[in-house]
């Protein structure tokens, strides 16, 4: 990948460690433990995937990168700058850097707004240009994510689903971030159109040089879209690798069940009994000790039971390889 | 595959014929479903996949006699379970084959279940109901009925509330009261799609050997085609109302014909295929109110439409290898 002009010699744009996340649980002391020691680094024009089920942490570790909730614990540095020692006004001059796509984007638009003022609404709150260049850029927002100039005038209602995610991806480029936190993006769309705004997001990469969190549950989806994959469990990243070498040799117990999970169209007819993962991920206010995975997983061991596993690497021919395992220990 | 061939008469459980089935809406009727025809063999699953919007959970609500008439209304069409026309059934013979010999399965877990009462309570309502069951024996039932769906715990599970149940737990509970008095069709419109790929694989590993214990016939509703792989012998693939391609499920992903059904095909991402481009359906579904019934519905968006795709509608006609397609300019394959 060829990195856009003016890139800084820093190659890591988002550089997360030992990141944490509790939620206090109302009337009682008991917490909610989401996000928990999540270190990874973003560099820039990379896409990383940010994988699980439903319940892993994965959003509220996008809203914590994006400062929209305040961590527990741990650092996120944005293109060299520690985003949590910033003043309020810092932060918000450093929010034009940063920027979310929503999976329920309908609900993200105001009903009552028309697009084009929708879109022009991060240029005004940033006080960027005068009303009629924030007009232009609006218009040439529009058109960049393959709308007709002439839906600005109309409301959200009067667009498709797959519209309406172009709409939200025009407000989210507006500011031209560094990085964009996509969570969900396709999950609520019909199949026939999620393949085109995957195809938009690639689109935006190359031109803005952006570079995606890109959060899902669909490990194909984040196989064809991402350059780096991390996968959660229960708020921790259990395997992070380069894309081809996590889909090719997947090493954790839960990555291999994760991909095993998929329903496969290469031979139709043909129902294969998968050895399957027993229950559901545990209860994330009381996460088993060891191991988070240990009560699912089919290779548990005496010390998964009690002691938690570090990160170790497993050699990748390029890039880092790590798997949060005891399998994996020396 | 060989068994569509030598098909040993197996028996039809359910066959529907030219069903037409549409609303009335304040600036007039539009019709959802148009003269759709299928059939399921008994012991058998028939995938009906398509896209919101085309009709796919409206047929399944019309055989099962759900859709409040008015608005919705049937124009035309029999639905036959076991030779018996359900559409001219008076209410309280329906009443006695809903939930009975025709079970069903919803996408949403949690709004199916009635939060007010034990699952142990819902379970066992179908069995005092169809079967006359008293309480006791009703709720001993359902312990067993649960235990059969692969609920841990069961004996203390049989008294706790839905909110009390993960996802996947509650959708077993459905399962288990959709297959309490061990129907012989089992209706499941999207019964994974609410769930995590980990759930869905142990719930679809799950319907699958129950099918095979009961004999049971499955009519699956579900717009993800890697489901239809696994879990189908028959696939219908419905756009904006109409069945636009039915094969066995084989010979439906190896030789697709319908530009639609090739086209949803290839936009999926799939394991180990990269690009950096996936290929696109351009357009959108047409909504309910701009289907013409004089051209194909899918000639807008479709790559090789030709003058006669604009002018006539093509119509479902019987191809080799017990495929049926319609479409005047298919794909190669």
């Amino acid at each position: 990948m060829t990195l856009p002009a003016g890139t800084p010699v820093n190659p890591d744009l988002l550089a997360v460690n030992g990141l944490q996340k509790y939620f206090p649980v109302k009337g009682s002391r008991r917490v909610v433990h989401a996000v928990e020691d999540v270190t990874f680094r973003l560099r820039h024009g990379e896409t990383l995937g940010v994988v699980g089920e439903s319940g892993c942490g994965k959003s509220t570790l996008g809203r914590v990168i994006l400062r929209l909730l305040r961590p527990t614990a741990g650092q996120i540095r944005l293109d060299g700058r520690d985003l949590l020692g910033l003043s309020p006004r810092e932060l918000r001059m450093a929010r034009r850097d940063m920027q979310l796509i929503f999976q329920d984007v309908y609900a993200s638009l105001d009903k009552r707004q028309k697009v084009g003022s929708i879109i022009e609404e991060p240029l005004k709150v940033h006080g960027i240009g005068n009303r009629k260049e924030r007009r232009d850029r609006g218009i040439e927002l529009l058109e960049m994510v393959g709308l007709d100039s002439s839906a600005a005038a109309l409301y959200p209602h009067e667009f498709s689903g797959g519209q309406r995610q172009r709409i939200g991806i025009a407000r989210a480029i507006a500011l031209s971030p560094k990085l964009v936190v996509a969570d969900e993006p396709i999950s609520a769309l019909d199949v026939s159109i999620q393949s085109q705004i995957l195809n938009l997001l690639v689109d935006l990469r190359k031109q803005l040089g952006l570079s995606y969190l890109f959060i899902s549950h669909d490990m194909t989806v984040v196989e064809h879209i991402c350059n780096r994959v991390a996968v959660m469990y229960l708020g921790q990243i259990v395997e992070t690798a380069p894309v081809e070498d996590l889909y090719s040799s997947p090493r954790h117990p839960y990555t291999r069940a994760l991909l095993a999970a998929i329903p496969r169209l290469d031979h139709p007819g043909q129902r294969t009994q998968r050895p399957l993962l027993n229950g559901e991920p545990p209860n994330p206010e009381n996460p088993p000790p060891g191991c988070r995975f240990h009560t699912r997983c089919p290779s548990v061991m005496e010390i998964c039971r009690n002691v938690s596993p570090d990160e170790f690497s497993v050699g990748a021919e390029e890039g880092f390889h790590g798997v949060r395992c005891h399998l994996y220990g020396d | 595959m060989a068994e569509a061939g030598k098909a040993a008469r197996a028996e039809t459980v359910l066959t529907v014929e030219d069903l037409t089935v549409g609303f009335v809406t304040e600036t007039g009727a539009v019709r959802a479903v148009e003269s759709i025809g299928f059939s399921i063999d008994q012991g058998k699953t028939l995938g009906l996949v398509g896209e919101s919007g085309c009709g796919k959970s409206v047929t399944a609500m019309a055989v099962m006699r759900l859709l409040q008439m008015p608005p919705a209304f049937v124009a035309s069409g029999r639905i036959l379970f076991d030779g018996q026309d359900l559409l001219t059934l008076p209410e309280h013979r329906m009443r006695s084959i809903r939930g009975n010999r025709i079970g069903m399965i919803f996408q949403e877990p949690m709004t199916s279940l009635n939060p007010c009462f034990t699952v142990g309570f819902q379970i066992g309502e179908v069995l005092r109901i169809h079967r006359g069951m008293n309480r006791s024996e009703a709720r001993d039932r359902a312990v067993e009925l649960m235990e059969g769906v692969g609920i841990g715990a069961a004996e203390s599970r049989v008294d706790q509330y839905p909110h009390q149940l993960s996802g996947g737990l509650r959708q077993r509970v459905l399962i288990a009261i959709a297959l309490a008095c061990q129907p012989r069709l089992l209706i499941a419109d999207e019964p994974t799609t609410a769930l995590d790929v980990t759930v869905q694989a142990q719930i679809l590993n799950l319907l699958a050997r129950l099918q095979e214990q009961l004999d049971m016939s499955v009519l699956l509703i579900t717009h993800d085609l890697g489901v239809v792989a696994e879990t189908c012998d028959h696939v219908a693939v419905m756009y904006a109302g109409r069945v636009v391609e039915s094969a066995p499920v084989a010979e439906l992903f190896s030789r697709p014909a319908h530009p639609y059904t090739c086209g949803l095909m290839s936009a999926i991402p799939q394991l180990g295929r990269r690009s950096e481009y996936l290929p696109t359906i351009p357009g959108v579904v047409p909504s309910l109110e701009n289907r013409s019934v004089h051209q194909c519905c899918f000639a807008g968006r479709c790559l090789q439409s030709q003058m006669i795709c604009f002018k006539q509608f093509p119509p479902l006609k019987k191809e080799r290898n017990n495929h049926d397609l319609a479409c005047w300019n298919p794909c190669e394959s």
